[in-house]
């Protein structure tokens, strides 16, 4: 099993991203096909974003196995209080500075639940949050 | 002096090169390999190395070399000899290699006088690809769609980019376009007709070899600006002395009866000689232009990324500044530039000049109906310059087919990579550490390389030395 981690800085915009794009070297390594690729770098890279901007920096735990890639982004941020409203495409709690940058759309939660095969997220107001993606590989598909 | 292509080893990809090593002159120096952005270089036993099967022949390694080490290989002028009609195919940014006080019209002339039969404007494949591409953006939804008119963008899509392959335009390049048009008007000769493309671009050389997207090139050969600048400049500017011999090689040629037409509208075409050009005759809403081959990766790994949305179309040139600034062009590329916005300013006809050049305009004015991409809309007549074969992905970056393999390698690289000191100093032969680690791996390297694991550099203790 190869296992990566990543440091995600708070509010770096430049840096966001980053992890994603050296995953997907690593990924092109392996040789797994470019589409599965692409959705691990868009999941990759909208929680990043999630951490960079709501989540006070962070970090990123990936696993890579012949079983599948899982990905765990945490932080010890605010915290997010109605998990259900969070996941509602267009809801967002960015601040107005934020949105004027482009970002805070209200997509990247959904976004990563969209791209990935599994997407569990948990949190607590005050205490963090933690989302945990998983991709499955081609060979370990039953 | 002797040229080798450092790296024989067999491989489905290219089997020729166009950017070589003069084991002569490299001092082993590492500036190459820290430029190289497909990491396919390295220093062994003090000279550069090109892992062949990951260079995408850029030419930025001939950019950078300090010492000149790194060569563009073209072919050679006397292969014109084998053919009985010379046909040149002068790129758009040839234009761009002699000041506005030469017109388009004179630059012209001047490679008849070089001694080529017919010209055949590559600036017209570029119309063909923009009359193509506008039907393809019309008809498909896939977005952003990307210009597969530079051959190194697209090498580098095959390798580092896979999943961008069918943002490509499944479009001829403009200098295959005209050289099959070129051959399609001579066909009925019974001489043996030669095309010649007159390029500025180490990775066009290639792609007449190993072409991307179809079988074979009607390229017979490709000459650099470099080869034939001299005998342009002798024509544009001739001696006294000379004079007299320019103008029986001219009266020779019958140049007033040539066989291909000369064109007028051509400048949308011209345009392309730099960045921003193909946008230019394009003429549609969010389309980016981005030129230099480590913007255009930073922009694919954002849309890789998934980041970048409303791009319709991305006009992505490895050269700074576009094609003029190619590794084979004279001119400083920034004259160029400069050059090539100031001559199509003004369209071809409004040159008056010499008798030829009324000549011209006159033929031109009376084909330019028939031949004008615009006027000739039917996309059908343009399914000959489509890709006739799929764009395959290059996956020379893949550790082991065998995944199970792949993944114990990578973790071992990661294992080793953990060791290293991460300051990518370059001293181990290869880019960076990450590479080292992969190279180590793969094989082509040992851990002893590292220097400074090897003999780490003395702790500096500022408070044990005070001054």
């Amino acid at each position: 099993m190869v296992i990566i981690e990543y440091i995600i800085p708070r509010l770096d915009f430049s840096a966001a991203g980053k992890a994603s794009t050296d995953m997907k070297h690593r990924l092109t390594q392996l040789g797994l096909p470019p589409a599965l690729i692409k959705r691990v770098a868009i999941a990759m890279y909208e929680a990043e974003m999630n951490i960079a901007i709501h989540g006070d920096g962070g970090r990123a735990e990936i696993e890579i196995s012949q079983e599948g890639i899982t990905t765990r982004f945490i932080d010890q941020g605010p915290g997010i209080a109605d998990i259900e409203l969070a996941m509602q495409e267009g809801y967002s709690t960015a601040s107005e500075e934020i949105r004027d940058m482009g970002f805070g759309a209200g997509m990247g939660l959904p976004n990563m639940k969209k791209n990935a095969d599994e997407f569990i997220i948990q949190s607590e107001p005050n205490k963090g949050t933690t989302v945990q993606m998983r991709f499955r590989l081609p060979a370990g598909e039953p | 002096m002797s040229f080798e292509p450092a790296n024989q080893s067999p491989n489905i990809f290219q089997t020729f090169h166009s950017v070589l090593l003069d084991a002569d002159l490299c001092v082993g120096c590492t500036t190459c390999i820290k430029f190289c952005p497909t990491k396919a270089i390295r220093v062994r036993n003090g000279k550069a190395k090109i892992f062949e099967d990951r260079c995408i022949d850029c030419g930025e390694c001939i950019r950078r070399c300090p010492k000149g080490a790194k060569k563009a290989v073209s072919d050679p002028l006397f292969m014109m000899d084998a053919y009985d009609i010379k046909v040149a195919l002068p790129a758009p940014s040839l234009y761009a290699q002699f000041g506005t006080k030469y017109s388009q019209s004179d630059i012209f002339n001047a490679i008849h006088s070089a001694g080529f039969d017919e010209v055949f404007d590559v600036a017209w494949g570029a119309l063909v690809v923009t009359t193509m591409t506008r039907s393809i953006l019309a008809q498909e939804a896939l977005r952003p769609r990307i210009s597969s008119a530079c051959p190194v963008i697209v090498r580098l899509i095959q390798q580092r980019f896979p999943s961008l392959i069918p943002n490509l335009m499944p479009i001829l390049p403009p200098s295959e376009i005209a050289a099959r048009e070129a051959r399609r008007r001579l066909g009925s000769l019974s001489q043996k007709v030669g095309i010649f493309f007159l390029s500025p671009c180490t990775a066009k050389v290639t792609s007449v070899r190993t072409p991307l997207g179809y079988e074979q090139s009607a390229i017979d050969a490709v000459f650099s600006f470099g080869d034939i600048y001299a005998s342009l400049k002798r024509a544009l500017d001739p001696t006294p002395s000379s004079a007299p011999h320019i103008d029986a090689i001219s009266s020779g040629n019958a140049s007033t009866h040539h066989l291909l037409p000369i064109m007028n509208n051509l400048e949308p075409g011209m345009g392309w000689a730099r960045s921003d050009g193909e946008l230019d005759a394009l003429h549609i809403e969010n389309a980016v232009s981005v030129d230099g081959i480590s913007n255009v990766i930073e922009l694919f790994e954002a849309i890789e990324n998934g980041n970048i949305d409303s791009i319709q179309y991305i006009e992505a040139l490895a050269c700074p500044g576009g094609c003029v600034g190619g590794p084979m062009a004279v001119e400083n590329p920034h004259i160029a530039r400069s050059t090539m916005r100031q001559r199509y300013q003004h369209p071809f006809s409004a040159y008056p000049g010499s008798k030829t050049a009324q000549d011209h305009h006159r033929t031109a004015k009376e084909r330019s109906k028939s031949l004008s991409p615009e006027s000739s809309t039917a996309d059908k007549e343009y399914l000959a310059f489509k890709w006739t074969r799929p764009l395959p992905p290059n996956p020379v970056l893949v550790l082991d087919t065998d995944l199970s393999k792949a993944l114990q390698m990578a973790e071992k690289i990661e294992q080793i990579r953990n060791r290293l000191p991460g300051i990518d100093c370059g001293a181990c032969g290869a880019p960076d550490c990450d590479a080292f680690a992969e190279d180590i791996v793969r094989g082509l390297s040992s851990i002893e390389d590292c220097r400074l694991l090897a003999s780490p550099p003395p702790a500096r203790n500022e408070e044990e030395n005070p001054k």
